[in-house]
């Protein structure tokens, strides 16, 4: 599984943005079922990655989206989880998928330490 | 000095923790995307038809390119992805055609970068097709774009015509799917038209072929499909 260079390379990103590294509170993503990034192996991974490479041990805030297919048939579109069922409204195979790929980073929260 | 976080402030005794929230939207593989986008315009200033070819190990990517080695030459190079050896390269090489072997020592799939290195030590005077074999795995790859100008998947009739559904992350971005070992069909309940169909379902523009690189049924036909 690759969960692990996942992970670098949203470190890679926010290490790009912030110049150095610095402690996380959350890193928000949105993954959907067609990435071929599993969240589950993902939020197993992060914290550890993270935290080695000194960004303390952020949390990991997964926004999972749906497919959502186009009916070639009856022209209805419909979202589902995954991709084993016909259409729901005429059991048609014949389908065109929308989306259901996304792998972004969304956000993250920096935990700023101040004097009072 | 202050002992949390090192200051000139004298004590720690009054710190406050502030969250700070940076919106980024921004696609996870940007700088394997950034990486890809400079290949692929590489491979069109040399002309090159670019074919990232992905299945599970095991299906037939280096017999198959062996066939199409012995048949294009010098027309075709490679450049294949294994986690260690470069046994892949020899048979490739031996075959007919010049082909470079990334050890990934590991890693489960070619990113953009790694595929960049090796462009430059490729002869690809007279070189029309560049096919790039992936690690065998029909997850990980597929989330790696390597500037190619078509994923072609490979699903072996011993593997199982189940699989396609199972594995959507592939299938859903293939043009091509290739299924091999159609010499084996006959001995195996393998339904060649459920496979095709369910591929279809994820990929509706998808071409199909049916391929048996040991006896050389099929090969014309894709060789054509590439040509």
């Amino acid at each position: 599984m690759h969960e692990v260079s996942i992970a670098e390379s949203i470190l890679d990103l926010i290490e790009r943005q912030l110049g150095a590294p610095q402690a996380l509170a959350e890193v928000e993503l949105c993954i959907g079922p067609l990435s071929g990034v599993s969240a589950e192996s993902l939020e197993f991974c992060f914290a550890t990655v993270a935290k080695e490479r000194g960004f303390g041990v952020p949390g990991l805030s997964i926004q999972r989206t749906q497919v959502v297919i186009h009916c070639d048939s009856c022209l209805e579109t419909y979202s589902v989880d995954d991709l084993m069922s016909f259409c729901p409204h005429c059991n048609s195979w014949k389908r065109t998928i929308q989306s259901g790929d996304e792998l972004q980073l969304v956000s993250a929260s920096l935990i700023e330490v101040s004097h009072v | 000095m202050c002992d949390e976080c090192g200051c000139a402030h004298p004590s720690t005794v009054f710190l406050k923790n502030r969250l700070r929230k940076i919106d980024l939207q921004v696609p996870v593989l940007q700088a394997n995307q950034d990486y890809a986008q400079k290949n692929r315009e590489t491979f069109s200033s040399h002309g090159l038809h670019v074919i990232n070819l992905i299945s599970s190990p095991g299906s037939g990517k280096t017999t198959l390119l062996q066939a199409m080695a012995a048949k294009l030459g010098a027309q075709m190079a490679v450049i294949v992805g294994d986690l260690q050896t470069d046994r892949d390269a020899v048979r490739i090489r031996a075959a007919g055609c010049q082909a470079i072997q990334i050890e990934t020592q590991g890693a489960c799939h070619l990113d953009a970068k790694s595929v960049g290195e090796q462009i430059p030590l490729l002869n690809l005077s007279g070189v029309k097709l560049l096919v790039i074999e992936n690690v065998g795995n029909l997850v990980c790859p597929a989330s790696y774009d390597l500037g190619e100008h078509e994923k072609v998947v490979l699903l072996s009739v011993t593997e199982g015509d189940d699989k396609v559904l199972k594995y959507p992350s592939i299938f859903s971005r293939v043009s091509t799917m290739v299924l091999t070992k159609m010499d084996l069909h006959p001995h195996v309940d393998f339904d060649l038209n459920r496979a095709e169909m369910e591929c279809r379902s994820l990929s509706p523009e998808v071409k199909c072929l049916r391929v048996s690189a040991k006896t050389g049924a099929g090969m014309d036909g894709l060789l054509q499909h590439w040509a």
